[in-house]
């Protein structure tokens, strides 16, 4: 259910923020398969619960997500609650206050219950987390949810939560949720507050919300930021230019031509050269959060490894990779006088199978995180606000995302599509 | 027997060859991006 129909039910008095955050955590404890949840918080969110009754019965409303139950991943500070970033050197952190955004989720009505697993540190798109449980894909338990926000999809894409927090620092919040076939949000850079957030890479790390629906997201952004992005999905797409950045969407974009939409030729930057330039960023920046952790025991592997390359990196690369960015970032403000919107698959591939390392995508071999973040990856170098929606299934059944990319703070646009994609 | 090569050296090495490609291209003038603005007291 989304945010809108649960809160209905709660303002018709079909049932109290209590019985429905009851009902969540008995379904959590009788469903969830999937090692969704590092920190289930269930005693807090019932007496949380029993207050927003209490408001509601006085008169007091806080607006769509009163009562509504949420999660958040385990890299949002939450005061008295231990915030591992999925990782040993976190393990027994526990913050003394909340991430901003939790705070204005929590002032917005919405009841956390509990902190959600996540690729170690996020710092990958498998979430195989080492330390606290590989999270499975809630519509095939022998696939990956995608990470990092593994943990945050597949509660939403299990029909547990309508909306769950996640981070997208190299498509951390687009990956899952196409594996998971639900929403997901990438808001634009800075729009969103990262206080209180255990960074990956500051220049890249963005906070956002995986959604049931795209109005799930809308909402949820809206909370986070007091604007107003839940606009009413349009009749048609008249005079919408549409770009095509990468081939495999071809029926997303087709159903966009006959919603009215001028489907354009555009010229861009090559997304290769962008995703090297991003690697590098990202490298860098990540191996400074963890300079003071050599230990190689704390990490998983691919976790360790990563960190290893970063340290490799050398100062003039890391200048000359934002040096570079500026420059893409210059040449991307080009695409927007041409098109409005970009359009392509957000992953090559659905869904692999946990135990796969590599995919084979158009008889080449490639490593699984390298092609997952191939069409998303740049996205957070440039800062552009993207969304990724459910368009139809794979060869074997699981989903695959539709990427949405629109220019800086135009989140409206990307809902407004979504929205009029039926999602 | 020599050592077997470091795979993480390998990959950078990897990244570093496609990216010192696209570093000819700037210009001296060319600044890095601003991440951060200043925030007023």
């Amino acid at each position: 259910m989304t945010v809108r129909e649960l809160g209905a039910q709660i303002r018709a008095r079909k049932m109290s923020c209590e019985e429905l955050i009851q009902r969540t955590l008995k379904d959590i404890r009788e469903r969830d398969k999937f090692n969704s949840l590092i920190t289930v918080t269930g005693e807090q969110a019932l007496a949380t619960a029993r207050e927003r009754d209490k408001e509601l019965a006085a008169g007091k409303d806080r607006g769509p997500f009163h009562g509504i139950p949420i999660g958040l991943k385990d890299l949002f500070y939450t005061k008295g609650v231990r915030t591992t970033g999925g990782s040993l050197i976190y393990k027994d952190f526990v913050p003394e206050y909340d991430a901003e955004v939790v705070t204005k989720l929590y002032e917005a009505g919405a009841i956390s219950i509990g902190k959600t697993n996540l690729h170690e540190i996020a710092f990958g798109i498998t979430s195989k987390n080492p330390h606290f449980g590989f999270v499975k894909n809630p519509l095939d338990p022998t696939r990956l949810a995608g990470g990092s926000s593994g943990g945050s999809a597949a509660l939403v894409g299990g029909g547990f939560l309508p909306m769950a927090l996640g981070t997208d620092t190299g498509g951390s919040i687009r990956v899952p949720a196409s594996f998971c076939g639900i929403a997901g949000l990438k808001p634009t850079y800075g729009l969103v507050s990262r206080h209180g957030v255990l960074p990956l890479a500051f220049s890249l790390d963005h906070v956002g919300p995986l959604g049931s629906t795209v109005e799930d997201c809308a909402l949820a952004l809206n909370a986070m930021t007091g604007g107003d992005y839940d606009v009413a999905a349009p009749k048609d797409l008249q005079g919408l230019r549409v770009g095509v950045m990468a081939e495999g969407a071809e029926a997303s974009v087709e159903r966009l031509r006959q919603l009215g939409a001028e489907i354009k030729a555009v010229q861009m930057p090559s997304i290769a050269e962008m995703n090297a330039t991003a690697r590098v960023i990202q490298l860098a920046e990540t191996a400074a959060v963890y300079v003071n952790h050599q230990d190689k025991t704390q990490f998983g592997n691919d976790v360790w490894a990563l960190l290893q390359q970063g340290r490799m990196i050398m100062g003039h690369e890391y200048v000359n990779g934002q040096r570079l960015r500026q420059h893409f970032r210059t040449e991307f403000d080009k695409v927007w006088t041409q098109v409005d919107v970009l359009v392509g698959p957000t992953t090559p591939m659905t869904a692999p199978l946990l135990e796969q390392d590599t995919v084979t995508i158009q008889g080449k071999e490639e490593n699984v995180r390298m092609a997952a973040t191939r069409l998303v990856r740049a996205i957070n170098m440039l800062g552009e606000p993207a969304l990724s929606i459910p368009c139809g299934k794979g060869e074997n059944g699981m989903p695959m995302g539709l990427q949405l990319i629109a220019k800086p703070f135009a989140e409206t646009t990307l809902i407004k599509v979504g929205k009029a994609l039926g999602q | 027997m020599p050592e077997p090569e470091d795979p993480n050296k390998q990959i950078v090495e990897q990244l570093r060859q496609q990216f010192e490609k696209l570093t000819v291209e700037l210009k001296p003038e060319m600044e890095p991006a601003v991440v951060y603005t200043l925030e007023e007291e």
